[in-house]
């Protein structure tokens, strides 16, 4: 008989490094993701940094309610290419992970999720590219440019040094098994350090690194930093998108934005971007998108419309956002038709259509 | 934040305002300045803005200028037609917008309804979308033209398209519309002559203020009571043979196979089911028999 291992025991377990398997899904995914990216591994590098920027903005949005959170520290996403190493580490300062959540966002991945995701998969790149983000399986890209990843994370907590989530470290290869044990990393948010496989360590050149933030990650809000020996520069605009003037922008700028928030494998069908000023001042962005997707299981009947009526009711409930005041988005319009960001009082959305399973 | 607190925040409210004239703004400026993307649009989300329509009182009018139908006037298999190109081929004496709704477009355009509005050149607009139903009761008028149901018995519809002989034909039928409605009774309110038909012997037409046959399946389906259900009436066509057998048939035995049938086609033609398709078939069958002995000549060449 093993006797019941209770919290204090199983903390005390956990002091050594422990292997793990992949649950099986995982590793099928991980395949797939490796496969299928083959002819885009640069995607990777949009991967990371987009999850890293959702830790940002996890964070910044928990810090609302509780603004001990986030301190007096700059939200920011930094790449730090490491020659002598070899690795390339994308780091953030975000709401970062416990142990439990290292486990189950790198180790395990919702059965619904991996369904729908392998469902999806179509064998045209590009579009696969775009499902890999929608379906939180981003982090696994890692592994096409890396043989070796090591994720470091401390998680956000504001209850005071003595109880405060202990840091973790996380290591694999990609092969079937990873190992987890405490780190003692002593800042907050998550690294994820890659080590290039050979013939990948063009990533590690920072004129490289950067046209591709250029290419993929301009719109972030979170400001991106490069991070080399003897100097760090913020590669992006750092600015919210929509507080960009629109006489700046091109269209090509607002499509890849839209595929940013939406994952959409299609580019939007139109879009309005408006500054209102006044008494009330806020800023919208709408985008009408080009079809229902399958993916996102809607139909084409009536039923299609309170189906997403039904996600978007869950959304609201899932994040607090100012839109949600709009009934459910302004009732009807924003619901299936566009997507919406705007930015008033002190809030800010992402539309209800935001249903990415991203990590951490 | 919690969501009572946004939900009844004015400034909220402002901005969903301005947020819904901003949706529809981009939406006009699509359908004026690039008409093919604005057909796609509507592929993939014309049944997402009807509903708004049905859903946002307010904006009702900008939304019924962005809508687009199916119509007797335009071929072909995208919804084409606005409600602004109905009127302006609207004729001089024409006071109403016709609309005829069916489970599909080609049921609509073949059905027994449209017989006397094509024969007087009027245009009626097909709606095959199921929430059409909701749509039609919703919009109820264009520029102050009111919508009516083309398979209703609307006075209106009356006027619009009935023929004056149709007062000899009156009481040249009339015992057997009495018989009819004895024969029919529980299944229709009554029979009359009918004014809109040039080829079908029957059909079913709403009263004037009931609901249309099609939404009263529509509720069957869903499951839903439906305390206004009323029975049709049944127009007759006075010019059919097989109507016309209807002034002959001296046997209580034919006459009620004939009317049964006839009864049972109109409600086919209307997409309906059948309550008892077995018994309809014999009865045609027996038809068929009947009219095989009586002129084989005519059926075999």
């Amino acid at each position: 008989m093993v006797p019941p291992v209770n919290r204090n025991q199983r903390k005390a377990m956990t002091t050594e490094a422990q292997t793990k398997e992949f649950q099986s899904e995982t590793k099928q995914v991980l395949r797939l993701v490796i496969h299928s990216l083959y002819s885009h591994k640069e995607i990777f590098l949009r991967e990371l940094i987009s999850n890293a920027s959702d830790a940002c903005e996890k964070l910044r949005f928990e810090a609302l309610a509780n603004p001990s959170l986030l301190g007096s520290d700059t939200l920011a996403v930094t790449l730090i290419p490491d020659s002598a190493a070899g690795t390339l580490t994308v780091k953030d300062n975000g709401i970062g992970m416990s142990e439990e959540e290292v486990i189950d966002n790198l180790g395990t991945i919702a059965r619904s999720g991996t369904k729908k995701f392998l469902e999806g998969l179509s064998g045209d790149a590009a579009k696969d590219a775009q499902l890999i983000g929608q379906f939180g399986v981003g982090f696994y890209s890692a592994f096409i440019v890396a043989d070796r990843v090591t994720v470091l994370s401390k998680r956000a907590d504001a209850s005071g040094a003595a109880t405060a989530t202990p840091a973790v470290r996380w290591d694999s290869d990609g092969e079937g098994t990873y190992q987890i044990q405490p780190s003692d990393k002593a800042d907050r948010g998550t690294e994820v350090i890659m080590h290039l496989r050979e013939e990948d360590k063009e990533f590690l050149e920072p004129s490289r690194l950067k046209q591709l933030v250029r290419k993929y990650s301009d719109h972030l809000s979170v400001p991106i930093n490069l991070k080399t020996a003897d100097a760090e520069e913020t590669l992006n605009q750092a600015k919210a998108f929509w507080t960009r003037p629109k006489s700046e922008l091109t269209d090509e700028d607002y499509q890849t934005f839209y595929k940013h928030l939406t994952h959409d494998s299609e580019p939007a069908r139109a879009w309005a971007h408006n500054k209102v000023e006044g008494n009330l001042e806020y800023t919208s962005l709408l985008y009408c998108r080009s079809a229902h997707r399958s993916i996102f299981s809607i139909g084409n009947s009536v039923r299609a419309s309170s189906s997403t009526y039904g996600a978007c009711s869950s959304w609201t409930r899932r994040r607090n956002c100012c839109l949600r005041g709009c009934a459910s988005c302004a009732v009807w319009w924003t619901r299936t038709i566009c997507r919406s960001t705007c930015r008033a009082s002190s809030c800010r959305t992402t539309g209800p259509w935001k249903r990415s399973r991203r990590r951490w | 934040m919690s969501r009572e607190l946004l939900q009844n925040n004015r400034t909220v409210e402002k901005i969903k305002a301005a947020l819904v004239r901003r949706t529809l703004d981009l939406l006009e400026e699509l359908a004026a300045d690039k008409p093919a993307e604005y057909a796609e649009f509507w592929k993939a989300f014309g049944v997402v803005l009807k509903e708004g329509l049905i859903d946002d009182a307010g904006q009702k009018a900008r939304v019924a200028k962005l809508l687009r139908f199916h119509s007797t006037a335009v071929a072909g298999e995208a919804p084409e037609a606005t409600l602004a190109d109905y009127v302006s081929r609207m004729k001089s004496d024409q006071k109403s917008i016709y609309y005829l709704t069916a489970d599909t477009l080609a049921a609509a355009r073949t059905s027994p309804h449209l017989e006397g509005f094509r024969s007087r050149g009027l245009e009626v607009l097909l709606l095959t979308d199921r929430i059409d139903e909701w749509v039609a009761g919703h919009l109820h008028e264009f520029e102050g033209k009111s919508l009516v149901n083309a398979a209703s018995a609307a006075a209106e519809v009356a006027s619009a398209i009935e023929t004056p002989d149709k007062a000899a034909a009156e009481s040249a039928y009339k015992e057997a519309l009495e018989r009819l409605d004895k024969v029919l009774v529980g299944k229709i309110a009554s029979a009359r002559v009918s004014g809109r038909l040039t080829e079908s012997p029957a059909v079913l037409v709403a009263g004037e203020f009931g609901m249309s046959l099609r939404m009263g399946r529509i509720l069957k389906q869903a499951g839903q009571s439906n305390p206004f259900a009323t029975l049709p009436i049944l127009e007759i066509n006075p010019k059919h043979p097989l109507v016309e057998r209807l002034k002959t048939a001296a046997d209580d035995a034919a006459f009620a196979d004939l009317a049964h049938v006839l009864y049972d086609q109109a409600m086919l033609s209307e997409g309906g089911e059948l309550e008892d398709p077995v018994s309809f078939v014999h009865r045609v069958n027996r038809l068929i028999v009947e009219g095989l002995s009586a002129s084989p000549k005519i059926i075999l060449s």
